[in-house]
């Protein structure tokens, strides 16, 4: 049986940040590139816990607590901001989004 | 007592809830209720400056200082708001949504920007700094009948989230590395012989990408010139002058706190790289430019290239060079918002052509138009050139020991030199252009002159007597 260590949780931790960052990157759709972001956070907050946890310090983990936190925040006020876009456009295609240009 | 450490943020925050209170209670004196809300964050930064701090210097277990780099932030920064709070009450836009919300909502930004300016620990510091980022995402886009600020709006949350994501990331390899998150902690470390300097050079450089959305520095400057264009003028002022302000801040605490990691400071290439190409790529993109705000925003990225060049030059002179330089910029960034919150009353959006013979329909706002434009290009007797001038004798005294800052010191110049040309673009627009034929006079009201007499004055007095404030920045740094 494999023994799982800390570069195994930090592996894991890294390809969901990369996946984020595709993401963010290659979806048109507002609510898939948030969706991104908060795993982005997650990444971070898994890595975290991981430190942690082999580090023997807690600060890691109070960190992971306040992410959590602060991306329920991020989510509320992104999804309203979203939300108001949809009633305007009806669309949720970021590509539409271009009316500010020089 | 520990919380009296925090009496300038309970402050604000208390403002911010009575202004909220009392908007919902008496919505029909919501424009005095913003007023008093500006009125009140100037008498709080009045108070600090004779109410006693405590002595000693850190609280809540190491996480909260409070030195007088702190005070001194603390007190520029909610300066900074009450001016904005007194353009929010002229802004023709929000005057018509109503509301004191984004009044409460600019003084509680300004809180967390206050607390940043006193972080000693990396989970204090994110909290912060997402106090100030959430709230942003809600100035911007608070005029939610209108597409362009719903879409700065849209901008400014992918961004944000996107640094906040890079932080956290980098935050947890910081921790991974020294097994703390505390300044202190962080620097014992680092002088010890166990720590991976990679994994932490990697970890300090995602929380500087995460700093660098704030700052609006490449490769984290993308938003500035979309989101200055479509977000309410008052917003964007803030923007340009609060938020800019508090990420030096924090990027100056973690350089005294000794946080950079050691190849950095032997070896300045990648700061170097970053000033270059941040004050290159908004000096280049900024001449295109024929909307206003959006000319800010590139305006608002050269800045925060040159604000790098005393951040990689380093040493007490680059640091005290990098002070100044903010608080300069601050009155002449504010100075142009109050004008644009004016002129571009009806409609929030700004080409050259509604500066059309601005000289004519308002002398007020064109002389402090340009003023803030000349100081901005850094001609003298302004404080503008004063700062550059800090600046680059920070980055020529650096190149005595270093000769590839004299490459930096040449990049800067040129910069300069192709801002200028943007910069007195807009001059002409104001001064030479005629005025339309249907342009009336501007009715300047008292809230945005005293923005303007206050903005124009500090450009003068740091153009031509630096000394105080020079020695004063001098004086935080010990």
């Amino acid at each position: 049986m494999m023994h799982v260590g800390l570069i195994h949780y930090l592996a894991v931790s890294g390809a969901l940040f990369a996946l984020g960052l595709a993401c963010i990157v290659l979806r048109r759709n507002a609510l898939l590139v948030f969706m991104g972001l908060e795993m982005n956070l997650n990444a971070a907050n898994l890595a975290l816990v991981a430190f942690s946890r082999y580090g023997g310090h807690a600060e890691g983990q109070v960190l992971a607590t306040f992410i959590i936190a602060i991306a329920a925040a991020e989510v509320a006020i992104g999804l309203a901001i979203i939300v108001a876009l949809f009633r305007q456009r009806s669309s949720m295609v970021t590509d539409l989004l271009r009316s500010l240009k020089g | 007592m520990e919380f009296y450490a925090l009496q300038m943020e309970i402050a604000t925050v208390v403002l911010a809830v009575i202004g909220l209170l009392a908007g919902a209670f008496w919505p029909k004196h919501v424009s005095l209720i913003r007023r008093g809300l500006a009125e009140g964050a100037l008498l709080v930064v009045l108070a600090s400056l004779f109410l006693a701090f405590p002595q000693h210097h850190a609280f809540f277990g190491d996480t909260f200082v409070l030195d007088r780099f702190a005070i001194f932030f603390k007190q520029i920064l909610l300066g900074t708001a009450a001016l904005v709070l007194l353009l929010a009450d002229a802004h023709g836009p929000l005057r018509r949504q109503g509301g004191a919300e984004f009044s409460a909502l600019v003084l509680l930004a300004a809180a967390g920007m206050m607390l940043l300016a006193s972080a000693n620990d990396f989970i204090f510091l994110f909290v912060a700094l997402e106090l100030v980022t959430i709230t942003f995402y809600v100035l911007n886009s608070f005029l939610r009948g209108e597409a362009r600020a719903l879409e700065a709006g849209l901008k400014y949350l992918v961004l944000g989230a996107l640094s906040a994501g890079f932080m956290a990331y980098g935050l947890a390899y910081i921790f991974g590395a020294t097994g703390s998150l505390n300044f202190d902690a962080i620097h014992h470390a680092l002088h010890g012989d166990k720590l991976p300097q990679g994994v932490y050079a990697f970890g300090f450089g995602m929380v500087l990408l995460g700093l660098g959305f704030k700052m609006a520095m490449v490769p984290m400057q993308i938003w500035a010139p979309d989101v200055y264009q479509g977000a309410p003028t008052p917003a964007a002022a803030f923007l340009a002058s609060g938020s800019k302000i508090a990420g030096f801040a924090v990027l100056l605490r973690l350089i005294f706190a000794d946080l950079l990691p050691t190849a950095w400071e032997a070896q300045p290439v990648l700061l170097m790289a970053l000033a270059a190409i941040t004050l290159l790529y908004g000096a280049v993109g900024g001449l295109a430019q024929t909307d206003l705000k959006r000319l800010l925003g590139y305006s608002s990225i050269t800045n925060a290239g040159f604000l790098l060049l005393g951040i990689a030059a380093g040493g007490d002179v680059g640091h005290a060079a990098v002070i100044y330089y903010l608080v300069q910029y601050l009155f002449a960034v504010l100075a142009v918002f109050a004008v644009l919150t004016v002129v571009a009353n009806a409609s929030d959006t700004a080409d050259r052509a509604t500066l059309a013979g601005l000289h004519r329909r308002s002398p007020l706002l064109a002389l402090a138009l340009l003023l803030a434009m000349l100081s901005l290009a850094g001609i003298p007797p302004l404080g503008g050139a004063l700062g550059k001038f800090f600046l680059l004798l920070a980055v020529l005294l650096r190149a005595r020991v270093d000769p590839a800052f004299y490459a930096l010191a040449g990049v800067a110049v040129a910069g300069a030199v192709i801002a200028l040309c943007y910069y007195l673009r807009v001059l002409r627009g104001a001064w030479a252009d005629p005025a339309p034929d249907a342009a009336t006079r501007i009715v300047v009201p008292w809230t945005v002159r005293v923005v303007l007499f206050i903005c124009m004055a500090g450009m003068l007095v740091l153009g031509v007597w630096p000394q105080p404030l020079l020695n004063w920045a001098l004086h935080c740094l010990h």
